[in-house]
């Protein structure tokens, strides 16, 4: 079976030699300390950047890269959510990141975020209007990501968006809020294991 | 929501747009006031007119609000600073910081490179918050901050020995998910727990053996003739080779100690570690109390990075959600006929569960009666003859093993006839292949030891042969017998027996069903519409457990047991890694306390209770074999301690001492204490239920307070004339309770 195959083919981790000459001191003191990786980490996460780029050789670390090579990631190639996710982390708004918008992806995603930062952030994942609530529209929106070609019938989908909304919304306004949505969130041990992403 | 139509109302004319944003800040501060004080939830109207994010400058929200911002207030301000495009950060803190001097400057920056990690905005502008922040600092200072931070984060980059088969996990995740993984975490942790608890052993119990030098023991001069093992029988792998003088180290003493000692880490390691993952957790609600919410945002696995991993993955969780949306429809009421059909099929079901349970458990205890012949193998004869040999040495192992094969199976066929909810069921048939495998463990531990317990005289080739010492034995004391037969040595022997006819069942019936239907499906042989096998979590999770338990049994009658168990936990690991790989798929139904490793720890929990107290009741009931290990010469085996041996001759000063030591183990002080543990136990659910109960009314509270806030406010902005003439009108006036916090933070409605 041809997906055997494809499923073993995963990038293997690297072991960065030297490659300090990149960042200077400064810079790598400070992105050590404004994400939650090692040095060594940041480094991996580097020389996953440039591979992405179409000539890694003239990568320099204000490049940015258009929205059709990050999707080349293998981590969010075939994620349901991976135009929400470039969205939300890239800076200008326009789908492109920089490095730094990428390190700061591979943080939240990191083992080693907390869990405050990880629902903020699929919390704005999931917010497809970017209104900051998950109206029903949203809901929806993510229901028919989720089930993928196997669609919800319609009478389904609609007690299925009624039952979380009674679920899970105090105050009455028709959609999540952050604060349900974290309160909810915060319960669940599964939520850490499920929202990470390995580089 | 409704602070927006408000500050709308507020605003002359209400020109600029503002985001239906402002509803967040709010109810962010709601949600974090637990205290139902009335005043916490009125409006700082004052400040909500005062620092309304288009018109505030900074000295004017300052001048109002009468003081510097701190630390915290700015962090807050930045986190919602997608709220104002305009809040020009960089400006704000460094101006706070040129105000402020000496010790409250570098708190300051403290506080804020502390924070700016956990705030949510792009990288770009964090950076540049720190170097406004950093610039002008003492070199000194920074490089004493420096140090602390990196330190608080030096971590191992997964590289070191206890991330042994990260990589091929990684891999497995995947395609799997986290489920699958944790079955091979747990499979990691059992491991390395095997590797401690081994090499604690062999160094206390191994090696002064080896400075005797014998490691075999010499048939001849003692004319033995236990062990099916041939050579290994007598080996440092059981008990029976130990011996009770060892030059100046007391080595019945260290073979007790050590053996208490390792299954007092053991206990130790497991209740901590559950301990730190229920804290963790903060599992305040069972598992079920959310399930549309938890399925529609948890559940969607973010490491499976495979498109066939997708795939499936969604499938079942499209399932999962048809089932849960049925289950919600299903709880209508039924025919009372049809009620009673489904009640009689459960009866029925339970009783052919207990029937079940029952005849295994006669079944292996006749088995464990027979006694096997003694005679050693003979690759000479006929293979029928070798055949039946190996049969009748393996009697006791491959029944049980077979039954655990077999048992499980019905169980789960009988369940789908009760007609449960499919979680349900899940749990019914968990519970009932745990009890199953614990039933079939202690059966099998008491009916062998039940031999040790023999009657005079079974052994008719043992007495004729000619040795001194037992004879005496055997004459003069009738509750100990059939003195050459090493009973500690034929227990060992039986569950490393079993430990090896389990693994030899597992790989076959691995080969068997998953390779063989890969196989198949592969090369399209069969017609039928045949799909790989899944990966079923839960039931090699309790495989596992079941083998740890066995291992934990025959440690006490086979001190390398564990080093046994870590070569076969490197087999069994290898062999499903790469069945999991190339014959399985994921499992279309999700067990969800599998994520959770505190679900596996607890079972590893009870079965260690479970194999504990039988081998504690053989060493206080049993006498130990005299001829053979290390408490050859003593009366029971805990005796070895010299302190509880001499509780017998105490001096008469002194004898107080035993008899409160009978006395409390007599019937009358055990009943009592047990009855109030029991007491204990249940005052502690009482506790835990009313704070659920709690819980419930405090959320009422929260719906009901959001429900007349909202009243409130629209009275107030329907009856508000104009800008700036607010103030404490009308009751919900700011009280001196309002936290300088609270106040910070209204103005962003």
């Amino acid at each position: 079976m041809k997906y055997r195959l494809e499923f073993c083919d995963v990038i293997s981790k690297d072991n960065m030699g030297g490659g300090s000459s990149i960042f200077t001191k400064q810079e790598l003191d400070d992105y050590q300390e404004l994400t939650y990786f090692t040095k060594k980490e940041i480094h991996h996460v580097y020389k996953r950047f440039k591979s992405l780029a179409p000539n890694p050789e003239a990568v320099t670390k204000a490049t940015k890269l258009s929205r059709d090579e990050l999707y080349a990631l293998p981590e969010i190639k075939v994620n349901p959510f991976k135009d929400r996710i470039v969205r939300v982390f890239s800076s200008s708004g326009d789908d492109s990141m920089t490095f730094e918008d990428f390190l700061d992806m591979m943080s939240v995603f990191c083992d080693h975020a907390p869990l405050a930062i990880k629902i903020e952030y699929a919390f704005r994942i999931y917010d497809f209007d970017e209104d900051d609530s998950l109206g029903r529209e949203d809901l929806r929106k993510l229901i028919d990501r989720l089930t993928g070609e196997m669609k919800l019938g319609e009478s389904d989908m609609e007690q299925l968006i009624q039952a979380v909304i009674e679920e899970s919304d105090l105050d009455n306004d028709d959609g999540l809020s952050f604060a349900e949505f974290e309160h909810k969130m915060t319960k669940n041990p599964e939520f850490v294991t499920s929202f990470r992403i390995r580089m | 929501m409704e602070f927006n139509e408000q500050s709308n109302l507020l605003r002359n004319g209400g020109d600029r747009p503002t985001t239906s944003y402002g509803g967040r800040a709010q109810t962010v501060r709601d949600a974090e006031e637990y205290s139902y004080d009335n005043s916490s939830f009125a409006v700082d109207y004052e400040g909500l007119s005062s620092s309304d994010l288009v018109e505030s400058s900074r000295s004017r929200s300052k001048s109002i609000l009468g003081e510097r911002e701190s630390a915290s207030d700015i962090l807050y301000r930045l986190r919602y600073s997608f709220l104002d495009p305009d809040l020009d950060s960089e400006h704000v803190i460094s101006e706070t910081q040129d105000c402020l001097t000496g010790q409250d400057k570098l708190r300051f920056k403290e506080d804020i490179l502390e924070g700016i990690r956990e705030v949510c905005l792009p990288m770009k502008q964090k950076l540049r918050i720190r170097r406004i922040i950093t610039t002008d600092r003492v070199n000194r200072r920074r490089d004493q901050n420096s140090k602390k931070y990196i330190s608080s984060k030096s971590r191992k980059n997964g590289s070191g020995f206890l991330h042994l088969w990260e990589s091929s996990i990684t891999k497995l995740t995947a395609y799997f998910g986290s489920t699958v993984a944790s079955y091979f975490t747990f499979l990691r942790t059992l491991f390395f727990l095997n590797l401690v608890t081994g090499i604690i052993l062999f160094s206390f119990i191994g090696v002064p053996q080896i400075t005797t030098g014998e490691f075999l023991l010499d048939l001849d001069d003692k004319g033995k003739t236990f062990g099916h093992f041939g050579d290994l029988s007598y080996s440092m792998l059981f008990y029976g080779i130990y011996q009770d003088a060892v030059d100046g180290f007391s080595l019945p003493l260290s073979y007790f100690l050590t053996w208490i000692a390792v299954n007092l880490l053991t206990v130790l390691y497991l209740a901590s570690s559950m301990y730190l993952r229920y804290r963790r957790s903060k599992l305040s609600d069972t598992g079920s109390d959310f399930p549309f919410t938890w399925s529609m945002f948890c559940y969607f696995d973010f490491t499976i990075n495979t498109k066939a991993g997708v795939k499936d993955h969604l499938k079942a969780f499209c399932t999962d959600l048809k089932e849960k949306i049925r289950e919600e429809k299903s709880l209508e009421v039924v025919a009372w006929l049809k009620k009673l059909q489904i009640y009689f099929l459960r009866l029925v079901s339970n009783v052919i569960v207990l029937g079940l349970l029952g005849g295994s458990g006669y079944l292996i205890y006749y088995v464990a009666q027979q006694e096997p012949d003694e005679r050693d193998v003979d690759f000479n004869e006929n293979l029928k003859e070798l055949a039946k040999e190996i049969y009748e040495r393996y009697r006791l192992a491959a029944v049980v093993a077979i039954l655990k094969l077999v048992v499980p199976s019905i169980f789960k066929l009988l369940v789908k006839m009760e007609s449960y909810q499919p979680r349900t069921e899940l749990k019914f048939t968990l519970a009932r292949t745990t009890f199953f495998h614990y039933a079939s463990l202690i059966v099998f531990i008491t009916s062998l030891t039940k031999k040790a317990d023999c009657i005079d005289g079974q052994e008719p080739q043992i007495t004729s042969t000619p040795s001194s010492v037992p004879s005496n034995h055997s004459t003069n004391n009738s509750t100990s017998c059939a003195t050459n037969q090493c009973w500690e040595n034929i227990v060992g022997e039986e569950i490393f027996k079993l430990i090896l006819v389990d693994l030899g069942v597992c790989i076959a019936v691995g080969i068997l069903f998953d390779v063989l239907i890969a196989v198949f499906v592969r090369t399209r042989t069969c017609c039928c519409k045949m799909d790989y096998s899944e990966f079923v979590v839960t039931s090699n999770v309790l495989d596992l457990v079941y083998g740890q338990g066995l291992v934990w049994l025959g440690l006490y009658f086979s001190p390398l047991m564990a080093l046994v168990a870590v070569v076969k936990l490197f087999i069994v690991f290898y062999f499903r890694y790469f069945v999991a790989r190339f014959a399985n798929i994921p499992p279309k139904k999700m067990f969800r306390a599998s994520r959770s490793g505190s679900f596996y720890l607890f079972l590893l929990l009870i079965t260690w209770i479970l194999c504990f107290i039988p081998v504690v009741y053989i060493l206080i009931e049993k006498t130990p074999s005299v001829d053979c290990g290390p408490f050859a010469k003593k009366d029971r085996a805990y005796k070895v301690i010299d302190f509880l041996d001499s509780l017998d001759d105490l001096p008469s000063w002194l004898s107080w001492v035993k008899d409160a030591l009978d006395y409390i183990a007599t019937a009358i002080v055990i009943i009592p204490v047990i009855v109030v543990l029991i007491l204990l136990v249940l005052y502690y659910r009482v506790k835990s239920s009313s704070y659920n109960a709690l819980i419930q009314e405090l959320r009422r509270q929260l719906v009901f307070e959001r429900k007349i806030e909202r009243k409130k406010v629209f009275a107030k902005a329907l009856s508000v004339p104009a800008l700036g003439s607010l103030g404490k009108t009308t009751g919900s006036a700011v009280t001196g309770e309002m936290s300088r916090k609270t106040s910070a933070v209204t103005f962003t409605a």
